[in-house]
């Protein structure tokens, strides 16, 4: 094992070179397919050493195993359990054959299944595989570590824990992208650098999927963030399907000339992946030794960063304050209690839907209550929120168990709410804060102290950087808690907070405030919490715990940015203001209707389907004195045919017509009874079903609904009936027509069988079917009319009651 | 294998252009558009998306059968001239299932009796939110068969099309073990919950 320090040494002076692909120099000479290319190493060793070899006197400084699938679960594919042994020859194959040419990186592949909340395989499960792994690596004697083509933020994390659960080696780990710039998995290369980084990577990438040209922006992206070395691994171009083969088309000298751009871009490792062969490193170990290394920072990016396991919340000094969204804690909030006493998490999804709607940055999330298990409740807040939201997570317990259990499974950088002087905090969360590279809240007081002036906190905060800074923490990575006091009490607490909060905002740390407690005891809070954020902002806070949905704080805060020069162009003011102005209209979608009639509010209300405003909109034209009827005929009706007529010039989409044809219901539901007797009379008596066999009937319910808002009766007997039951009804309701649907080809068979049955009792009356696999000769060859869609079936419809029919009588 | 969580981000363009929107001619207010986009958002925060997936070698295969060999005793045989003529180049086939799970069914239960725009655009979200965990899958094989130098067929054929009959969904559910992703079937072979696929697709 080379000490880390000696790889980070080479890195100043030059790019490191990688090497190229394995498998396909393997299947060149002679692998066949189906084979484990671990196993069929180990019984070729001489082939397998001469790739090696051909690599480090290509120039690679760093030699990658020969052990990507050297994992319990690919191994045992083949009937191989000894993950020891397979991975430690082959690690000492490759120190034989690269000599002193090459340091020999121990290959980490994914382990083909995916590990949880993404998968069903238990996360510490996966650390311990992998751990067998690293054990033969490091028998082999593996200079350094190499995670690579991982697609799942959790795989990466729980290799790379597991390799810092056994030595300090220098590791390296590699995402693989596809070209729309994610994994498969949906993370961004920012989450997983800010992820993988924190978590203790000595140098983060990517590798694999695109070629150079597409993954030189992948490698710009993570650069502007990174404090660590940027690794890029490209394929030899896009693979294209060549005489039913995959081929990646790139040569040497195309592929080496992308030295200088990948060096410009700031890659302080490279190498190749799929396609690319001995020659091709040759050729790009020469181009880039005239390029010059740009290294991270030695103080890191002055930036906050946060991220989930899909994207980076990455905050700068001068951005808008993050609001962390604080809802999602059981204290006082009896529904949700109720709710997880019984895990269930409705709510909670819920809230972070909402917070993230309303502008949080961050979800603070927090299981204490009595009757619950906190850290099962708080890794089930972690199941069901990281796959189903953007937003880092803020870990808040008193139960640095609880803590140290959720910031293990985090599949992205949490912060930790909070980290106090406290003697417990200081020595067990704060190491454990770091093992796990999780930002902090610094709560500025002791277990003996909770200073009231502004330079007792400063001193607390300077005792515990001093610690965290050990422990290899820097400003960047805490947000200094200004402890807000009740200035009901304490006059003087506004300005202690405000103070603490410039101080931390002068010496480069992030700042944070909860603000309630300020106003506690005083009338109208929220005035006094705005007004006090406002004061905040100006003394350089940036970020705050608070309730998104409340709106004098958020539109407070979006000035405040705005005043304070966080919001170039005003940009962010505008937009907030665009979403929360309700006199533009904007938010609510109601045209302004001041100026209308009566007639044309509830012709406006009708075509723009304005479900909640059209009770008062004929109520007020009714109150006016027009007729009921009237007002039917001359302006509902006519209304909704307009929408049909934009529907079928494809001018509206289905749930603009299905929204002027609820208003229309209600609006007839309020009119019927002033109608006059013959007025609203019915155009004719529908049956409808869905067939049996077939559950899904919401294609059904639209017409349905059409249907009668265009004035026709309709008896709805919903899913999956039998022949039998339909005939029966016929025998009651005497339809003029019997409408069936059904989704699929093998339910819609049953529609000829209702016909048949309908000629047997001796129910002539008109047949119409519809639905997603019918088409009008199947509903010509069984005798019924056919319609594509609701407005169709309208028509249809309309075109049968023309004819003379049969009615029952 | 399963995948107890597959990840998803609603495609609105897709998902408004299954509900009919035409971006030619299609006039939607923004704030309809909003409202829309929140139903979207609403639909995607009741979908837990789970696949089960299986990789299986094809014994034989000729104009109207296929065997495949299930590494086990069970071996059997598809009957579907449509299916033979679409595996023809495959040596393998992959056979996958993809749930939005119960929740989702439930709202969009409770929608239609409530606001029944707000139901068919859950609808659509969830049918096409489901369709695109085929696509992670296909694209996680695809990804993976890179490195043995082979690839998917560019489709996926479903039990429905053509002469592929819904039964086949039995023998298939019982293969990927559905019912470890809560999904049961009906007497008719229809999966229960409604917004579930089931698909196969060709190894060459």
């Amino acid at each position: 094992m080379i000490d880390k320090n000696d790889i980070n040494k080479m890195l100043e002076k030059r790019v490191l070179i990688l090497d190229g692909a394995t498998g396909t120099e393997l299947q060149k000479k002679g692998m066949p397919s189906g084979v484990c290319p671990e196993l069929w190493a180990i019984d070729n060793p001489e082939v397998q050493k001469s790739i090696y070899k051909s690599y480090a006197e290509s120039g690679s400084d760093i030699i990658y195993t020969c052990t990507f699938g050297g994992n319990i679960f690919k191994l045992s594919q083949y009937g191989e359990d000894n993950v020891e042994e397979v991975n430690r020859k082959l690690a000492e194959m490759a120190k034989e054959a690269a000599g002193d040419k090459s340091l020999i990186a121990g290959d980490i592949g994914p382990c083909g299944h995916f590990i949880k909340p993404f998968g069903d395989l238990d996360f510490n499960k996966a650390v311990n595989f992998f751990k067998r792994q690293i054990r033969g690596l490091i028998d082999g004697g593996a200079d350094l570590f190499a995670i690579e083509t991982q697609m799942d933020i959790q795989e990466a994390r729980a290799a790379l824990i597991a390799v810092k659960e056994i030595t300090d080696a220098f590791t390296i780990v590699t995402m693989t992208y596809e070209a729309d710039g994610r994994t498969l998995n949906g993370t961004s290369p920012e989450a997983a650098l800010v992820t993988l980084q924190s978590l203790g990577a000595d140098a983060v990438g990517c590798n694999c999927s695109t070629g150079p040209a597409e993954m030189l922006d992948f490698i710009k992206r993570m650069k502007r963030i990174a404090d660590v070395p940027i690794v890029g691994k490209p394929n030899a171009g896009m693979p294209k399907m060549v005489n039913g083969k995959t081929v990646f088309p790139m040569d040497p000298d195309e592929f080496a000339s992308y030295a200088e751009s990948f060096s410009k871009a700031g890659v302080n490792i490279m190498g190749g992946c799929c396609g690319t062969t001995p020659l091709h490193i040759k050729e790009l170990s020469r181009e880039m030794e005239k390029c010059i290394p740009l290294l991270p920072p030695e103080n890191g990016i002055q930036c906050f960063s946060l991220s989930s396991s899909r994207e980076a919340v990455i905050t700068w000094g001068k951005d808008p304050v993050r609001v962390i969204g604080e809802r999602i804690n059981p204290t006082g909030k009896k529904k949700l209690q109720e709710e997880l006493k019984e895990g269930r998490f409705t709510t909670v999804r819920k809230m972070a839907l909402e917070q993230r709607t309303d502008g949080a940055s961050f979800l603070d999330i927090n299981a204490g209550m009595p009757g619950i298990d906190e850290k099962k409740t708080i890794i089930d807040f972690i199941d069901l929120l990281s796959p189903s939201t953007d937003l880092p997570l803020v870990i808040d317990s008193s139960d640095i168990s609880v803590i140290e259990a959720a910031l293990r499974y985090y599949p992205g950088r949490a912060l930790i709410n909070s980290i106090s002087g406290e003697k417990e905090k200081i020595e067990k969360l704060l190491p454990v804060a770091a093992k796990y590279g999780s930002m902090f809240i610094l709560l500025p007081l002791t277990d003996n102290e909770l200073p009231s002036k502004s330079s007792g906190r400063i001193e607390i905060i300077k005792n515990i950087y001093k610690k965290a800074e050990k422990l290899g923490y820097r400003e960047k990575d805490i947000l200094v808690d200004g402890l807000v006091m009740t200035v009901s009490s304490k006059p003087e607490a506004a300005k202690e907070t405000l103070k603490t909060v410039k101080w931390a905002s002068d010496n480069k740390f992030g700042s944070v405030l909860g603000l309630s407690n300020i106003s506690f005891g005083l009338p109208e809070r929220g005035l006094v919490n705005a007004a006090f954020l406002a004061m905040a902002v100006s003394s350089g806070l940036s970020h705050v715990i608070a309730n998104p949905a409340n709106t004098l704080l958020m539109e407070i805060k979006a000035a405040s940015d705005l005043l304070t020069e966080r919001d170039k162009d005003a940009s962010e003011y505008i937009s907030f203001c665009r979403d929360h102005s309700d006199s533009s209209g904007t938010k609510t979608g109601k045209t302004v209707i001041n100026n209308m009639t009566p007639e044309e509010e509830v012709r406006t209300g009708i075509i723009e389907g304005i479900r909640d405003d059209i009770y008062s909109s004929i109520k007020r034209a009714l109150d006016s004195g027009q007729n009921p009827s009237e007002l039917l005929e001359k302006t509902m009706i006519p209304s909704i045919i307009h929408v049909g007529e934009l529907y079928d010039r494809k001018e509206y989409f289905l749930p603009q017509l299905i929204a002027s044809a609820e208003t229309m219901k209600k609006g007839f539901q309020q009119i019927e009874p002033l109608l006059e007797s013959d007025s609203g009379n019915s155009k004719g008596k529908i049956i409808f079903a869905t067939v049996e066999g077939d559950i899904h009937d919401i294609g059904k319910n639209i017409v349905v609904l059409l249907m009668r808002n265009f004035g026709f009766e309709v008896i709805d007997l919903g899913k999956d009936v039998p022949a039998k039951t339909i005939i029966e009804q016929a025998k009651i309701h005497k339809p003029q027509i019997i409408a069936l649907s059904a989704l699929m080809t093998t339910t819609m068979i049953k529609m000829p069988d209702v016909i048949s049955l309908a000629e047997k009792e001796g129910i002539s009356c008109s047949f119409m079917v519809g639905g997603a696999v019918v088409t009008r000769d199947w509903a010509s060859s069984i005798g019924a009319s056919y319609s594509k869609d609701g407005v169709e079936a309208i028509k249809v419809a309309e075109e049968i009651l023309k004819t003379p029919a049969n009615p029952l009588s | 294998m399963y995948l107890g969580s597959i990840p998803f981000k609603p495609d609105y363009d897709t998902i408004f252009s299954r509900l009919g929107y035409k971006k030619r001619t299609g006039t939607v207010p923004a704030s309809f558009r909003d409202e829309v986009k929140g139903y979207i958002e609403e639909a995607s925060s009741l979908i837990k998306l789970r696949g089960s997936v299986q990789r299986l070698k094809i014994d034989k295969i000729d104009s109207d059968t296929i065997s495949v060999n299930t590494a086990s005793s069970d071996n059997f045989t598809i009957n579907s001239k449509s299916l033979s003529k679409f595996l023809k180049e495959s040596t393998e086939l992959l056979f996958m299932a993809v749930t939005g799970g119960d929740e989702i069914m439930k709202a969009i239960e409770k929608e239609q009796n409530r606001d029944m725009t707000k139901a068919v655009v859950l609808d659509a979200a969830a049918g096409e939110i489901v369709d695109s965990g085929l696509d992670y899958i296909t694209a996680l094989y695809r990804r993976d068969l890179l490195r043995e130098s082979k690839t998917l067929l560019d489709k996926r054929f479903s039990p429905g099309y053509g002469d592929l009959g819904l039964e086949i969904q039995k023998v298939i559910y019982n293969i990927l073990a559905l019912e470890k992703l809560g999904i049961t079937l009906t007497e008719s072979f229809m999966m229960v919950p409604q917004k579930s696929v089931i698909a196969v697709t060709g190894i060459i």
